[in-house]
Formats: C-alpha cells, structure tokens, sequence
C-alpha cells in the first residue's frame, strides 16, 4: 500500500483525537461533562489494551498458547478488589490532590523528596522500553503494511520518528494545559475512551475475518490444528515460561499492573471524577477485556496454519494483508496505531508530572526558596512539563532504535510490570499498616529494584550486546551466587518469575523489617493516619489543624499567586474563606487555610514541594508525635461521641413521645372510669330508690290490704332482679374488656341457635303482640364461636327489637353468608335511629346519658355488651336505620370453618 | 443492609477467582483434545471468566437496588 495513503489516514485518525478531545473540553468547560459516567470511565481503564495485546497476545499465543490469557485474567481477579482497594486509593488521592503514584507514596511517607525521587526513577526506567516497544510495534505495522506495495525499503525510521513527534504535540496541547496536574484532563479521557472504541473494533474484524474469512469458524482452526503433532502443545500449559510457577507470577503481576502502573494510576485514580464509576468499570472493564481476547488463539493457531512465515506478533496485520484485504489492513493497522498511542499517550503524561514535579521542580525551588521573589512560576513548570515529554519520548525513540528490535513485544512488557510490582509493598502497606515507615519504603524499594536490575536489565543489556556474555554464566564480578537468572544458585524457574519471587519477597521483607525497627517523623505519623483510616478522616479532613506555625495571609497569597496566577491564586481563596467563614482581612492566616494552600500546591508541584513551599513561609514549629497523633485521636473521638450523643438524644425523644401518649391515654381513660363509676352509680340508685320507697310503703302501713301488699312486694322482687341483671352485665362487660373472658369455641349450628334463643323470647313476642319472621336456610349453618356467648348478642339484639317496636310490628332474622363471613340481619319496624348516633349507641350507658331523648328501657350495656363479645370474635357489628323506618342491627361472625350440611 | 455486606462478597469473589484461575485447578482441564471442537482449557478458562463478570455484576448492581430504596 502507498507509503502516504498509510500515513494520511494515521494522520486523520489523529485529528479526529484531536476533534474529539477539543469537544470534550468545550463540554467541560460548559459544565455538560462528557465523561461524567462510568462507561467512559471503564472504556478509559482499558488503556491498558496496547500493542502488547493488539499484537503481543497473538505473538505469545502462538508459541505458549493460552498463557496469554494471564495478563487479562489477573486484571479480572483484581475487580473484585476494586471496591475495596482502588475506592480507598481514590478517596486517599482525591483528599490530599494526589497527581502521581510517586506523589502518592511520598505523601504516604511524610512528603519526602528523596523517596518521590526514587519512585520517579525506577518508573521511568522501568517503563520507557515499555513506550518504546508501543513505537516498535507502530513502525512495524508500517513497514509491514507498506512492504505490500513497496518492496524496496521505505523511510520507516523517518515515520516512526515523525509519529512521536505527533504525539508530543498532541500530548502536549492536552495534557498540560493547566499547571495543576489533579485537575482532571477531560479531553485526553474522552480521547481514551474512543481509542479503546477504535482498537476493539478494528481487532474484532480482524478476528472474524480470519477466522470466518479464511477459515471455517474456531472449531475448524482448532481441529486441524489438532492434527498437527507440532500444534498440540498450544491447547494445554506447561513446559518453559508456561508452567504453573509463571502462570502463577504473570497473574500476580498484572494483578499488580491494573492498579499501579503509572497509566493505569492516571485513568483510574487521577483522572477518576466520581467513585461510583468505579461500579460500572468493575464488571465491563473485564467484559471489555474477555470480548478483545477471544479470537486471540483462533487467529495465533490460523496463522500457524497458514504458515505464512512472518513474525508471529504481526499476524493480525499480515494475514488479512496477504489475502488482498488491503481496506481491512489499513483498518486494522489503525486499530493497532490507537492501542500503542492511547498507552504513550497516558503513560508519558502520567511520567512527565512525575519527572516535572519530583525531579525537576525541588531543583528548580532550592536555588531561589525566597518565595514572591521569582515572580509566576506557572509557564516554567509548564515547559519543565512539556520538555519531559519530549525527552521521554525521544529517548523511548532511541531504546526502539537501540534494543527493543531484538526483543517480542511481550517480553519487555512483563520487565515493566516486574518493576512495577516493586511499588506494591510500600503502597499497600502504606495503605492498611499503619507502622510502615519512610525508611522501610526507601529500603524496600531499593532492594527491590536492586534485584530486578539484576535479574532483569543486566540480561537484556548482555543480550543488547552492551555487557559482556560472561556475566551470564560467571554471575556479577564474577560471583557465582550473583548469576542473574540463578541468584542463589535458584534453578528452574523462567527469568520473571526468579526475578519476581527474589525482588518482591526480600523487598517486602525488607520493608516490613526496616519498618518496626524505625521511628517515625512526625508528618509521617499523621499522614499514616490519614491513608489507614482515610473514610473516617476524609469526613472531617478540612477542618483538621496540623499547622502551628504563623503564615500570614500575604504570604500564602503569594504562594499561590507564584503558582497559579494572579487571578485564580484570588479566586480559590476567595471562595474557600468564604466556604468556611475565614477573615481574610487578618494579618495572622487562619489555620486551615494554610493547610488548604498546601494541598491546592500539592496538586501543582506535588506534596514534597508544597510541603516546603509553606512551611518555609509558616515558620511552623514542629509539632511533637503526641501532639499530631493526639490531635487525630481527639477529632475521632469526637466524631464518635457526638454520635453516640445524637444517638441518645433521638432514643430520649422517642421515649418521651411514648411517655407523653401513655399519659393522654390514662387521662382518657381516667375520664371514662369517673364517668363509669358515675353512670353506674346512677343506673344503681333508680331501682334502689323505688325499692326503698316500695319497702316504706309496706314497713309503714301495716294494715294495707293484702292484694296491694303483694303487688308492692311483687314491684320490689321485679326491681332487685333488674339490679342483679345490672350488676351482671356490669361484671360482664368488664370482664369483656379486660381479656379475662376466655372463649369456649366449639362448632354452633347458627341456624338451630337463632331458633333456640327465639323461642326463648316467645312470651315477650307474645306479650308484646308483634311479628316475628325468621328467613333462616334449610340446611345446618356451622360456625365456630362460643355458643353462650353468641346466643347473648342474638337475644339482646332481638328483645331490643322486642322493646323498640311498636304493637303490630314485625320483626325478622335472617342469615347470610358469603367466603368468609357470616351475617345475623336482625331487623324490626321500630322509630328507626337517627344517622348520627349509630356508633354512639354501641357505648357503654349511651341511653342512661340521653335520658333526655326516651325514657330508658333497660340498662344500656345492651349493645356494649354485644360489640365486645362479637368483636372478641373478630367479628364486627353495626346499625343500619333511618328515622321512621325500622332500623336493622347486622353483626358478623367469621366462617373459615363455615360450611353447609344439606339437612 | 449491613454495608461491610458487600465488601465481604467481593473479597470472598476474589479469594474465589485467584483458586479458579490457577494451578492446580486448571491441570484437570490441562489437556490436549476438543470439545466439539473447542480445546478443553479453552473453553474452561472462558467459561469461568464469563461466569465471573457476572458474578461482579451480580454483586455490583443488586446492590444499587437497595440503595436507591436506602435513599
């Protein structure tokens, strides 16, 4: 294909990075956040997809089969510990405007330069071949694309040279647009996220065209190549570099990778704007991860197959190119082009704040320290930014050119994750061991990074040609113990694992040593406390005071002016004081705005920087340990206290709710006693009294006829027993509703019940001379319930109809049933009752107390009576009645167990 | 809901996938013959991978549910 077809299209394929990065600043900057979701979040962390996988994975297929998949799987195991670790990291980084992992673990270690220096360089040792192996594989896939049309050579080492200086630019217009490295680079994400797009689709066809194009589906590759004896060993693991040591150690390594290398530490936890994103990222950045992989082997085995001589890591491009597919190449070579530049892309960002603020600008500051002096020291930390990248990137070019060319993608890939791997212990001890010291991070590392040199650099430079091949086999100034792929004499493991188990086994140990047998500085002491426990602290985190010193306000102004600008220096500390209600009018600076100054410059110069930039405007004293640790302790106690305070509080409240609706309950009830007592009383002295005056009338005319003597004695005998009835029902009714009365259930025939008790009345009925119709059904009507109890309520209710209705009336019961009830209807043709009392004439002595309206006729606990023993039923019972016509009392009783006996 | 609920899950999930990722549970399915024309391995390997995004998506998105009724 045409040299310039090729590079036309990697050139539009940049400026639409470009576009779509310019568009999502615009959106930013108009508050419309593009990347404010977890999508593009997750779509970001798959950065970690370079030309190691677009290209690399295929390579090492082909020759360890399905060991590959280590590196995706460990990044899978390592989501399910997102929640838990990464969340804690971000919220550490977010508090304390973190910019780097260098920066994070100097904070952690009380804001020291000598061990942010030290991380800066071995990530950028560590990872500069990994850049240059991106450029490698991008030149490779130009040579090998345009050798289809081109045989002669083309200017291939011009192209590769002309990419990375593209790059820095774009790098550079999007990646150091402000001087405050925390400040999220919205475009480069939404960037990142459309080239993580663009490297899975074009992957994807390329799968599917191999595989469905050329070959007849997965299963056809994989049964053919199960005829070649030669093939075989690619379906299982096992032998060099597959076994389960190394399966087991590139697992851990890129467990390792997901979280800390400085690419992955920039998209997942600087450029993070919100932890709930987390969420979505932890089951599709796995997803995205496993979709990108599944043609990997079919496509490695097919080009085994097809034998088309090539190197294996170009297979994806050169088997379509040999197929006269010359639109998919190019598709695909953009594919791989987007996969190694969103990595150099990321991780030269992600190293140049490293190199800029660790390095170069405590350099920078200890020539002039005299602060306000130097004027805006803003566009020099930009082009000491701006110029890192470009030397990394120059001198990721010049490894290409020098080494990288003799080794596969893979293999320089996994030494970067290896010196990687050494940050972990001082980071995750930083994070859950409060003990960890600053001395037992700076030892660890070292030793680390000691033995991964050895076992790791030292053979890739023997292999470059630039040491002698005797240190191989004689060891290091020929010291057999120090042979660098058998320290120790240890034999039979691949170079990474030895390295990995040597590197991180004595360099945890060493830290974790080093670490107990060393005091802490104070500051490392406080900021231990604030990365352990940084959910309790985050909460309380800016109103806590560690400064003692006396900055003035003048001069922490001119501190940030120094940093920011004039304009935004006054804008941020405007607006925090007034946030938090400091005077900024004062000479003497409020406490906590010097503590805010230090992290609004932590963001910009890193935390080492700005913790001498405003100590050295501060004059602080140096707090004692017990003072800081003490002072942490108290705010923690307080927040408990005041918790459980509040917690107290609510309960007494609660209580006291209680208490109060206790008390207007017992009033009410007080109230009803009285009223009782006195109805009762009353009700009690209307017999009494015409007893007594009945028994006068005897005692005191002795002489009185007989006849009328008798009727006398007949009155008295008729009143006593309607005071022994009253007296009955009385203790009834109590009885009733203090839940003393037990009820005696057994199954009642209503019919043959309401039949009984209306016979009972028959001498009423006939006295009184009215009707009495009974609509009862033929056959048995069974319900469960007291029978005495039930056959009470059906003769209060009907000699009340008895009472109430006038001579010549009639009176009808009749029964009715439905699911789960059945109705008594026990109606009569009496003066009816007006609508608003036919509640009120279920309480207790409603007639006694409207004595006014009738002349009482019975004792008024009539009904009360009958609604506690329906209710005790969990029945209901009410009045249906209008004025003049008759009025109809229903009561329910209820029929779980009711059923029909045809008689 | 206890909130440490679904810190436990995830690390149980973890401690899970390091044991079915890895030696020597894979060794059973470390041989060389096709499955209706899949390698053994192969498809172990993708299957439980499968099996555990949806496992982190179980844990990750029931849990919403209840937060937003939390809220």
């Amino acid at each position: 294909m045409n040299n310039w077809i090729i590079i036309a299209a990697a050139l539009a394929y940049l400026i639409l990075l470009f576009l779509i990065a310019w568009y999502a600043e615009k959106r930013q900057k108009s508050g419309r956040s593009l990347i404010n979701n977890g999508y593009v979040y997750a779509l970001s962390l798959a950065v970690y997809c370079t030309a190691w996988t677009y290209y690399g994975s295929v390579g090492r297929a082909s020759t360890h089969g399905l060991e590959f998949l280590t590196i995706y799987l460990g990044p899978t195991i390592m989501c399910a510990a997102f929640w838990p670790v990464l969340r804690k990291i971000i919220r550490i980084c977010k508090t304390q405007r973190i910019n780097s992992i260098a920066d994070f673990i100097s904070t952690r270690y009380g804001k020291n330069f000598s061990i942010a220096s030290l991380v800066t360089i071995s990530c950028v040792v560590g990872i500069i071949p990994y850049i240059a192996i991106q450029l490698k594989a991008i030149s490779a896939s130009f040579e090998l694309l345009s050798a289809g049309n081109n045989p002669q050579a083309s200017p291939v080492n011009d192209t590769t040279f002309y990419v990375t200086i593209a790059l820095t630019l774009f790098i550079i217009f999007f990646g150091t647009r402000s001087v405050d490295a925390s400040e999220k680079h919205e475009g480069l994400v939404a960037a990142i996220a459309a080239e993580s797009v663009v490297k899975f689709l074009a992957f994807i066809a390329a799968g599917i065209f191999i595989t469905y194009g050329i070959f007849n589906g997965a299963g056809d590759i994989f049964s053919r190549a199960m005829e070649r004896k030669e093939l075989q060993h690619l379906f299982t693991l096992g032998g060099e570099g597959a076994g389960p040591s190394s399966w087991l150690s590139t697992l851990v390594l890129s467990m390792f990778a997901i979280i800390f290398l400085p690419r992955q530490f920039q998209v997942g936890v600087v450029e993070n704007l919100r932890e709930v994103h987390l969420k979505k990222a932890i089951w599709l950045f796995p997803l995205y991860l496993f979709a990108i992989n599944i043609f990997v082997l079919p496509i490695a085995i097919g080009g085994m197959l097809l034998g088309t001589g090539s190197d294996a890591d170009m297979y994806v491009l050169s088997i379509p190119l040999a197929h006269g597919q010359q639109w998919l190449s190019l598709f695909i070579f953009i594919g791989g082009f987007s996969a190694a530049t969103g990595m150099i892309i990321v991780e030269t960002i992600a190293l140049s704040t490293m190199v800029s603020n660790n390095l170069v600008i405590p350099l920078l500051l200890s020539r002039s320290l005299s602060v306000g002096s130097q004027g805006s020291l803003q566009t020099t930390i930009l082009w000491v930014r701006r110029i890192s990248i470009l030397l990394i990137l120059l001198i990721a070019y010049a490894y290409d050119k020098a080494v990288a060319e003799q080794f596969s993608l893979v293999s320089i890939g996994l030494v970067s994750f290896a010196a990687v791997a050494q940050l972990v212990p001082a980071l995750l001890g930083g994070i859950y061991w409060k003990e960890a010291s600053k001395a037992g991070a700076i030892a660890g590392l070292v030793t680390g990074f000691l033995i991964w040199t050895i076992t790791l650099v030292i053979p890739s430079m023997v292999n470059a040609g630039l040491l002698p091949d005797a240190i191989m086999q004689e060891g290091i100034f020929g010291q057999g113990w120090l042979r660098p792929y058998s320290l120790m004499g240890l034999k039979g493991l691949d170079p990474i694992t030895h390295s990995l188990f040597w590197s991180l086994s004595l360099n945890t140990l060493v830290f974790t040593l080093t670490s107990m047998y060393t005091r802490r500085s104070v500051q490392e002491t406080y900021q231990a406390e604030i990365f352990t426990d940084i959910f309790e602290q985050s909460r309380y985190a800016d109103n806590k005071v560690v400064w003692k010193g006396n900055a003035s306000v003048r001069d922490l102004k001119g501190l940030l002016q120094t940093f920011l600008g004039e304009e935004r220096a006054e804008k941020i500390l405007v607006n925090y004081a007034n946030r938090h209600k400091i005077d900024l009018a004062v000479k003497r600076a409020d406490p906590r705005l010097t503590n805010f100054t230090e992290k609004i410059l932590s963001g910009v110069i890193g935390s080492a920087s700005a913790h001498i930039m405003v100590t050295s405007v501060a004059k602080a004293e140096e707090l004692g340990i017990e003072e800081v640790v003490n002072m942490l302790r108290e705010s923690q106690q307080i927040i408990e206290l005041n918790k459980e305070l509040r917690k107290k509080s609510s309960e007494l409240a609660k209580a006291g709710e209680q208490l109060q609706a206790a008390n207007s309950q017992l009033r009410e009830m007080d109230a009803m006693k009285d009223e009782f007592l006195y109805t009762v009383t009353h009700e009690l002295r209307t017999p009494l009294t015409s007893i007594r005056a009945l028994a006068e009338i005897v005692h005191d005319n002795p002489d009185l006829p007989d006849e009328q003597q008798q009727h006398y004695l007949g009155a008295i005998v008729k009143e006593t027993e309607r005071l022994s009835h009253l007296i009955t029902q009385v203790l009834n009714l109590e009885r009733y509703e203090s839940g003393r009365q037990k009820l005696h259930m057994s199954s009642v025939n209503l019919t043959q019940l309401i039949r009984d008790v209306a016979d009972a009345t028959l001498p009423l009925i006939k006295e009184k001379q009215v009707e009495l119709k009974l609509h009862l059904p033929d056959s048995m009507l069974l319900v469960e319930c007291d029978k005495d109890l039930v056959s009470q309520v059906i003769y209060n209710l009907l000699s009340n109809a008895i009472k109430f209705t006038p001579e010549e009336g009639s009176i009808s019961i009749t029964t009715r049933h439905n699911y789960d009830e059945v109705q008594v209807w026990v109606a009569d043709t009496g003066k009816g009752i007006p609508e608003d009392l036919h509640e009120l004439i279920f309480d207790k002595f409603f007639q006694a107390r409207n004595q006014t309206l009738t002349k009482p006729q019975g004792s008024g606990l009539g009904l009360a009576i009958c609604k506690k023993i329906v209710e005790l039923h969990q029945g209901k019972i009410w009045v249906e009645s209008k004025p003049g016509l008759g009025s109809t009392f229903i009561f329910t009783l209820p029929s779980t167990k009711t059923f029909f006996l045809n008689g | 809901m206890n909130p440490n609920r679904k810190q436990q899950q995830y690390i149980i999930l973890f401690v899970a996938l390091l044991l079915l990722f890895n030696f020597p549970l894979l060794s059973i399915y470390n041989k060389a013959s096709l499955v209706n024309k899949v390698p053994l391995l192969y498809r172990y390997v993708f299957l439980a991978w499968l099996a555990s995004i949806l496992l982190l998506f179980a844990i990750t998105e029931t849990r919403k549910e209840k937060e937003r009724r939390d809220e």
